[in-house]
């Protein structure tokens, strides 16, 4: 959410497009733009005539002209990046000569640079709902995972596997559903595993918009849910080097960490800019408020170089991320069978309680993930641009396993039981094609190559390699009032897998019994409306198709899923799954007050989801939940959105509501592990400035999340399986395994300040996430049969600026 | 893209020739995607059988579990173990791996890390009660506490009685050996089981 201070007033005026009578005498307002400070010409400023919507911008002799004036009384508005915006009232009666002289911004004047367009850009941002955090709002939750930090915004909820492992529910769907697109790239990871989280540095982002529903047409397949866009920030307009020092302790769980951002120019070469980022986090076993969750430690190093080169035919911008990982997977929920999984949970403390530790153990994660990512855009001319990006992603992960085979040398944990390893090529060219009256518009080609390879003690899921090739064409047509857009597209995906191991399903690919070649194609299109009906609000509705081929763990999973004890098994005639989604989205910026709310229903003819089995898989080793990949129609409907009032002046209320229906028209029930109703209401207070201490304020939240009542319940046989070790175990497993637990509440607060330390901006925070140290949890926690969720967390967060680095 | 990098290294911008070095590192780090060693490994035990001998003397009899596709596809064979009343037997078990050729025999295994090891018999149903089995032999920790490699069972006279023996063979993987449970589980396995008088 923006939560940026809009000077609204603007707003009002600048839409009142003056009718301008053609009998009267034009006249001429010229003059130039300069730095107050140093009487430097400013080179690109903006000026705008608000009556008219008119302006022109200076050229490189800092002046500017405008012709063909009407007489008349207008505002003349001057802004220009880091400066702070001016305006001037002309009667205009005879050609005139207004000269601007503008003042750099200060710390405390920043976001008074978000202007009345700005805020036209938020109502007319899209068609589709979109949450964007900015930089600010991201600082509030550095040293958080990539899901916690996102968890607030409307639409979006967390799947969580303990502590160190969240990942970002969108509208009730997730994993290979939500489109996460890093620096322009579409993230590729092991994402199809409810406990692999994206491999995200929560350190280099500077812009994060969640897109929510569908959006294949710009996307490709995957987008059924929606997009993720994370963004480093733009690299510097100076060649002066500057950087940002965060430093942050998180009480709970003893986790440090820090990141160091250094960038600047390269003086010799006009336009090229550079920028290093690192980061570490390091944190022990997280606590509940009643006992540590024992091995639940991590320990992530993350480092981005990124070089751009800024020129007038268009900008080029290499990027290289690495993120690293390993962490542990909470000891209490490695269990053996489904005699454990009940006995946990009918215990009510975990099988382990041991005090606090560092340490990282088995069943553990160790994780990487390289990222390289070429961005060029390229002016064609005449307004034409070509924009051309291509990715390189390779990605690890091994899985280690507390259990080895009976006789086996326990050295032999030290060999992951996964180990699987994913190369990805993606490449995308976008020729947007120069406005054809009000027609803007672009075409677009899209390819990814990957490659799978196992190395495991064992295995999961097969190798393989995959090609999807994608074209689309996107135009909109737009007013001032009115956008009107629709776009369609055709992909294509060859796979072909190659058997891993010895389960039965590679057995079958091996004999060529089940098909290892798939081949899957779509068409899927688009049409959106927005209109912005008054100053203030606008309204969009959107009607989206996507689709999505079933991933590999779908179709050939075979085996048991260490660290959750399920036995899966995929299902090779799964067919695609497509969505077709219809969502309209009211958005509302007042000069006191803010809204957005979207209201959706997204159908998916062949859903694809994991479902327990009433018949567990019977081993050596006792019964083991059994789950199976099944496919059905089925529908997602929802409303979300949020609200902010300004009550007073330094007083702001505001609330962020998600809640999403999904239903099984299948099997004719609730969908299985959809997200509780989730309502956050709190208030933000400004302080006044004191002791130096800037921009302070007090933030107060509260977080209900009712309990899931609409879940699939799963019932008992008449006659229970045969060979069943512990039937009564099996008896229980089957009437408490759907139910979801308790509702619950949270209480956190905030508190912010800038200072100058050493004559550079400070930013400080100090918050507490589950104040009151509430036991709680969630339906969407895959511990929630083993342990409860973290306590009470105290958070310190020391952001330092130095250098030439501006906060913008 | 490159070609443009390579450009930068020869002005020196340390920007490009950092970016130049971690791509390089990346395309020498790039992995191996053949196996290193041999790592298809699967839960190695398909069968565990249980031998009987009376202590009067007489025919020993057996009961057998045994899974040779492994988990999944074919559901377990399961032979049930047939007593008759008031008789004594001195019992053994055996865990064999029959998916390899020969059979391994992973006794031995479990009694060379008999301090890690415990085998508990379970009799539950009609028949608990009138059958009791005790583990007879021990391990070298101190004090020696049970194995269940060698156990004692004693069926009281009386009438057909019908039940469940369930075999849980506890590992204590890098953690104390007890006589209660341990969390890792090798063999859980049940063997229905009748009394004939």
């Amino acid at each position: 959410m923006k939560r940026a201070i809009v000077p609204y007033f603007f707003l009002a005026l600048f839409w009142q497009v003056a009718a301008t009578a053609t009998a009267q005498p034009l006249y001429r307002a010229s003059g130039k733009v300069t730095d107050a400070a140093t009487g430097e010409l400013l080179i690109g400023a903006t000026i705008m005539v608000v009556e008219l919507g008119r302006g022109t911008a200076t050229g490189t002799d800092g002046t500017y002209r405008l012709d063909n004036l009407p007489q008349g009384v207008y505002q003349f508005r001057c802004s220009y990046v880091g400066y702070k915006t001016q305006t001037a009232t002309l009667n205009l009666q005879a050609d005139h000569v207004q000269n601007f002289s503008l003042q750099t911004l200060g710390a405390t004047q920043r976001e008074l640079t978000v202007t009345g367009d700005k805020t036209r850009e938020v109502l007319q941002q899209s068609s589709q709902s979109v949450s964007t955090m900015s930089k600010s709002d991201l600082d509030k939750h550095r040293g958080q995972t990539l899901g916690e930090t996102l968890r607030d915004l409307p639409g979006v909820t967390v799947l969580q596997t303990g502590p160190s492992i969240s990942k970002p529910v969108v509208r009730g769907l997730h994993s290979q559903r939500v489109l996460i697109l890093n620096a322009g790239v579409r993230q590729e990871g092991q994402q199809w595993g409810a406990e692999h989280a994206p491999e995200i540095d929560p350190f280099a982002s500077a812009k994060i918009e969640v897109l929510k529903g569908a959006a294949s047409v710009d996307y490709g397949s995957d987008a059924i849910g929606g997009v993720i866009r994370i963004e480093p920030r733009p690299l510097p307009r100076e060649n002066a080097v500057g950087g940002e020092l965060t430093v942050n302790g998180f009480g709970n769980n003893a986790q440090g960490a820090a990141s160091v951002l250094l960038e600047g120019g390269v003086a010799p070469l006009e336009g090229l800019k550079w920028r290093l980022q690192g980061s570490y986090r390091r944190a022990g076993d997280a606590a509940t408020p009643q006992y540590f969750l024992n091995n639940t430690g991590f320990s992530e190093l993350n480092f981005s170089a990124t070089t751009a080169l800024r020129k007038d035919w268009g900008d080029l911008c290499a990027y290289y991320s690495r993120f690293s990982t390993e962490l542990g997977v909470l000891r209490s929920a490695h269990i053996g069978n489904l005699t454990d999984l009940v006995s946990s949970m009918q215990r009510r403390e975990p099988f382990f309680t041991d005090p606090f530790s560092f340490s990282i153990d088995f069943p553990r994660q160790r994780i990487s993930h390289d990222l390289i990512s070429l961005r060029a855009r390229l002016g064609l001319g005449n307004e034409h641009t070509l924009q051309l990006t291509y990715g390189y992603q390779q990605n690890i992960r091994q899985e280690f396993d507390a259990h080895v085979p009976l006789g086996t040398d326990r050295s032999r944990r030290e060999i992951p039981s996964f180990d699987l390893t994913l190369f990805t090529h993606t490449a995308e060219a976008r020729f947007a094609h120069a406005p054809i009256g009000n027609f803007i518009g672009a075409l677009g080609l899209a390819a990814t190559a990957q490659s799978n390879n196992n190395l495991g003690r064992s295995a999961l899921i097969p190798n393989f390699t995959s090609l999807t090739g994608g074209v689309f064409w996107r135009e909109a047509w737009v007013s001032e009032q009115w956008t009107l857009n629709a776009g369609v597209r055709y992909d294509v995906r060859v796979q072909n897998a190659t058997p891993y191991g010895s389960s039965r399903i590679a057995q079958q690919l091996q004999r060529g019994e089940i098909q290892s070649r798939q081949l899957f194609h779509t068409v899927t299109g688009a049409v959106g409306a927005l209109f912005q009906f008054s100053p203030e609000w606008s309204i969009g509705a959107n009607v989206a198709t996507a689709w999505r081929p079933p991933s590999i763990n779908e179709l050939y999973s075979d085996g048991v899923h260490h660290g959750t004890a399920q036995y899966e098994t995929g299902n090779p005639a799964l067919d695609v799954e497509r969505s077709f989604n219809i969502d309209a989205t009211l958005r509302h910026i007042g000069e006191k007050t803010r809204l957005e709310f979207s209201i959706y229903n997204n159908a998916i003819s062949n859903f694809i989801y994991l479902f327990p089995l009433v018949e567990p898989q019977i081993t050596i080793r006792g019964a083991f939940p059994a789950f199976e990949y099944q496919q059905a129609n089925a529908v997602l409907r929802g409303i979300d959105g949020f609200f902010e009032w300004t009550v007073f002046n330094q007083t702001r209320f505001f609330m962020s509501l998600s809640l999403v229906r999904g239903w099984n028209i299948g099997r004719g029930e609730p969908l299985i592990n959809m997200p509780s109703d989730r309502l956050i209401v709190g208030v933000h207070i400004d302080l006044p400035e004191a002791f130096g201490l800037q921009k302070t304020y007090l933030e107060l939240t509260t977080t209900q999340v009712r309990r899931q009542d609409q879940f699939p319940m799963l019932t008992l046989p008449a006659q229970l399986p045969p060979a069943l070790s512990d039937p009564e175990a099996y008896q229980f497993y089957v009437q408490n395994l759907t139910l979801p637990p308790a509702g619950y509440g949270l209480l956190g607060v905030s508190i912010g300040a800038e200072f100058s330390l050493l004559a550079q901006q400070a930013t400080l925070i100090l918050s507490a996430q589950n104040l009151l140290d509430q036991r709680f949890r969630d339906y969407l926690s895959r511990f929630r049969f083993f342990a409860d969720d973290a306590g009470r967390n105290i958070i310190l967060r020391l952001q330092l600026a130095f250098g030439a680095y501006s906060d913008d | 893209m490159l070609s443009l990098n390579l450009q930068f290294i020869r002005k020196k911008n340390p920007a490009a020739i950092l970016l130049a070095l971690a791509l390089l590192s990346l395309v020498g780090g790039c992995r191996r995607t053949d196996n290193p060693v041999e790592t298809n490994e699967q839960e190695s035990i398909t069968t565990m059988r249980l031998t009987l001998t009376p202590v009067g003397g007489g025919a020993p009899i057996t009961a057998q579990w045994r899974d040779l596709d492994g988990a999944g596809g074919n559901p377990p064979v399961i032979t049930p173990l047939a007593l008759r009343a008031g008789t004594t037997y001195n019992g053994t078990v055996e865990v064999l791996d029959e998916s390899k050729t020969p059979a391994e025999n992973k006794t031995a295994e479990i009694l060379e890390e008999a301090n890690e090891h415990l085998f508990v018999y379970t009799v539950s149903g009609g028949a608990q009660g009138r059958v009791n089995i005790t583990v007879t032999d021990l391990d070298t920790n101190t004090p020696p506490l049970p194995v269940g490699l060698q156990y004692r069972v004693v069926v009281t006279a009386g009438a057909a009685a019908s039940g469940n023996l369930r075999v849980i063979l506890y590992h204590y993987d890098g953690v104390r050996k007890t006589v209660n449970p341990s969390n890792e589980i090798d063999i859980d396995a049940s063997f229905p089981l009748n009394v004939t008088p």
